[in-house]
């Protein structure tokens, strides 16, 4: 069963969340840790398919929990409550590719959260909502990681960007396939971006151009 | 029907217990307050059978809220809901008017108690409310700084509270422990929490404040 770890040093807020998700036990297990580095502790232990965690904490907070998280676990999952909403804040965590909840929230619109964030979570975990595309596959190039993400928006069919250990080797849109598919793939707005199991046969590079100079060609087209 | 005021500046606390008291809108009607102000506002216009608080809270804090309410409405059983843990001393009496319950708790921890006071009601000679000893030892947990005013018909005076520690006490001519030991011996006193004044408050008491209770219980008991 997935494994939610919920991170925040008030013991109330922990305690209610516990309570009231109890009834979605079917579901997922929850493991609180009272901060970052208990956090860091638990999943060292366990797999964990996502964390939940507040931002201001003793010992280890939130902020150096997620860059723990971004080098060790980089596939987990993350949303991230906080009573210290700013603008300036909020833009920098969908920046991340984080979700975001502000303090004081609904537990059920936490619990939806939860349920869609493991719903859509394959063996590779994590996916990422709100975020733009240049920003996600940037992080997908850094970390070297070998995944075929699913590229869907409202407007228009999904599509797929296949990455081994963080280059772009192919993209699918449709009937199209490679270079034209990905630039149709990124030039795409406000989009929904799924972390899939890359497929088991051997990847040939199909697409030669460098990600960022597709990303330059996206950025000149008008 | 009971109502139920519950005081908590936490909205997340506070949307909990409204979700999950549905199931006993049969025993009691939930009011709640997010500070002690909007507590007292309530308080005036409405009866209520059994108040909930927390101490710590911007505007009037639970202390504040707790004279306030030993003041005008005495006989209001009370529940406080503390972080920080219990006072050590819990006089017979005192359990009836106030009772406490520890953070983190459950909606369902809390019922309980809530219940049993409302099935209890008021106590006979609850026109005290709530006894110094007990205001005395909610400043020791919450760790506070302040001015605590204590008067009677006939007496005047006040203790000073740093961090939670007892360091002065000053009664009429009485100063230190001595002038501590007379406050706390006094019946039915009203109780004002003040911001200590700006200037340095020099330490007269060392011996903890427990020690202090217990001494002056002793003597009230004897005379």
């Amino acid at each position: 069963m997935d494994k939610v770890l919920i991170v925040d040093d008030d013991a109330q807020l922990l305690t209610i969340i516990t309570d009231t998700l109890k009834k979605y036990r079917n579901k997922f297990e929850l493991i609180t840790a009272k901060d970052g580095l208990e956090a860091i502790k638990v999943m060292r232990k366990q797999p964990v398919s996502l964390v939940v965690t507040d931002l201001k904490m003793p010992n280890v907070n939130g902020l150096v929990l997620l860059a723990y998280m971004s080098k060790n676990f980089p596939t987990i999952p993350c949303i991230i409550m906080t009573g210290y909403g700013t603008p300036f804040l909020q833009k920098r965590l969908e920046e991340e590719a984080l979700h975001y909840l502000e303090k004081p929230f609904k537990v059920t619109d936490l619990a939806r959260s939860i349920i869609s964030i493991l719903g859509q979570e394959e063996i590779l975990g994590g996916t990422l909502n709100g975020v733009s595309v240049t920003g996600f596959l940037k992080l997908v190039e850094m970390e070297h990681i070998t995944c075929l993400c699913e590229i869907s928006s409202p407007e228009s069919k999904k599509g797929y960007l296949l990455f081994d250990g963080g280059v772009l080797c192919n993209a699918y849109y449709g009937n199209i396939r490679g270079e034209e598919a990905a630039l149709i793939l990124l030039k795409m707005d406000d989009v929904k971006i799924k972390f899939r199991k890359p497929p088991k046969e051997k990847v040939y590079r199909k697409i030669e151009t460098e990600l960022s100079d597709l990303l330059a060609e996206v950025i000149r087209a008008p | 029907m009971d109502t139920v005021l519950i005081v908590d500046d936490s909205v997340m606390l506070i949307n909990y217990l409204k979700d999950s008291f549905k199931e006993y809108k049969d025993e009691f009607e939930l009011i709640t307050a997010n500070d002690g102000q909007e507590a007292i506002e309530i308080l005036k216009s409405k009866s209520i059978s059994l108040l909930v608080t927390d101490l710590q809270m911007p505007n009037i804090d639970g202390l504040g809220l707790l004279s306030y309410k030993n003041e005008y409405y005495p006989s209001i059983p009370c529940i406080v809901m503390s972080a920080h843990g219990t006072p050590k001393i819990v006089e017979a009496i005192q359990q009836d008017i106030l009772q406490f319950i520890e953070k983190p708790f459950t909606a369902e921890e809390l019922v309980k108690v809530i219940i049993s006071a409302l099935k209890r009601g008021s106590p006979d000679g609850s026109l005290s409310g709530i006894s110094i000893v007990s205001f005395l030892q909610m400043v020791e947990i919450e760790q506070k700084t302040c001015l605590c005013e204590i008067e009677s018909s006939d007496t005047k005076g006040f203790f000073y509270f740093k961090g939670g520690a007892l360091h002065h006490a000053v009664c009429g001519d009485l100063k230190g422990e001595e002038a501590a030991m007379k406050l706390i011996q006094i019946e039915n006193p009203t109780i004002n929490f003040k911001k200590p004044p700006a200037r340095k408050i020099p330490r007269r008491i060392n011996a903890e404040l427990t020690a202090l209770i217990l001494e002056a219980m002793r003597l009230m008991d004897e005379s």
